[in-house]
């Protein structure tokens, strides 16, 4: 562990003597242990890899822009995650917008059981799926589930109550 | 069982299956990572090489699109060249349709465009 923080500390002072500013340095030092939690979040969420890939870089150019006024910076994960819950819902608006999902979807899972899970959250509500993923998948807590989704702490318990019941009866 | 037993069952059924889920997703690549990162602290968006370049969906209803226009384009001309010439017009017509019937409205534009010059 203290020798992953001093390589990455020596990484660091070497990039900034390349020339790259050191709040470059910082973000991606900050932001990249938890892209591919966020991305299998995405992907699990929108469903389509290529939109989990879009969502994933909206994601970290609002951290990019919203790093400076983070208050907890030991932290990020929930933080990161209410952004990616966001930029997931939007896209989701985007796409149902534009074309249904089942109609040009692939499965994006070999796995034959995994893609039985996907396919089961697809039939849940957004909400339901939303929460299902960040409690379960993200493992937030109930509070932080509840402050990126901008709802009550019951609220919280009660949806992912119903969520649940409803996935395994749909995987049954 | 008590309702709180059956509760962390079910929860713990339910990160099983998400993150065998999440566990069949394919990661991203580092380099694709990388790129993503210093995108985004550039304040845009990395080259999206293997994703669409259209939203999802644009090219079936360009497609469409296309193909109703098509349609159209062939049936106004022979509609007014029925007027005036049904029997001779009509004949063809159903002929091409027979012959060819997914190329029958691109030879029929053809054909009509050159009657037009003649």
């Amino acid at each position: 562990m203290a020798m992953g923080h001093l390589q990455r500390g020596q990484a660091a002072s070497a990039e900034s003597r390349l020339g790259r500013p050191d709040r470059h340095v910082e973000f991606e030092a900050f932001v990249s242990p938890y892209v591919q939690r966020l991305y299998r979040f995405l992907v699990l969420r929108l469903g389509d890899e290529r939109d989990a890939r879009d969502s994933l870089q909206e994601t970290l150019l609002a951290a990019w822009q919203g790093l400076p006024q983070l208050r907890e910076k030991e932290r990020p994960w929930s933080w990161l995650a209410g952004i990616a819950a966001h930029k997931a819902s939007d896209s989701a608006r985007r796409r149902l917008r534009a074309v249904p999902l089942s109609s040009v979807d692939e499965p994006y899972a070999e796995d034959a059981v995994a893609a039985d899970v996907l396919a089961a959250l697809e039939r849940l509500p957004a909400s339901a799926r939303e929460v299902l993923l960040l409690r379960y998948l993200l493992r937030l807590s109930e509070v932080e589930v509840a402050d990126a989704l901008g709802v009550k702490v019951g609220t919280v318990k009660s949806r992912a109550a119903r969520a649940r019941r409803r996935l395994l009866a749909e995987l049954r | 069982m008590s309702r709180e037993v059956t509760n962390e069952v079910e929860e713990r059924r339910v990160i099983r299956l998400l993150g065998g889920a999440a566990d069949a997703v394919a990661p991203l690549d580092a380099l694709e990572v990388s790129a993503l990162l210093r995108a985004s602290a550039a304040g845009r968006r990395a080259c999206r090489a293997r994703t669409r370049s259209f939203p999802r969906g644009t090219h079936l209803l360009t497609a469409a699109a296309v193909a109703a226009a098509t349609g159209l384009a062939a049936m106004l001309p022979l509609r007014l060249h029925d007027a005036e010439q049904p029997s001779a017009a009509t004949s063809r017509v159903h002929a091409d349709l027979i012959a060819f019937p997914e190329g029958s409205a691109l030879s029929l534009l053809l054909s009509r465009q050159r009657e037009r010059r003649a």
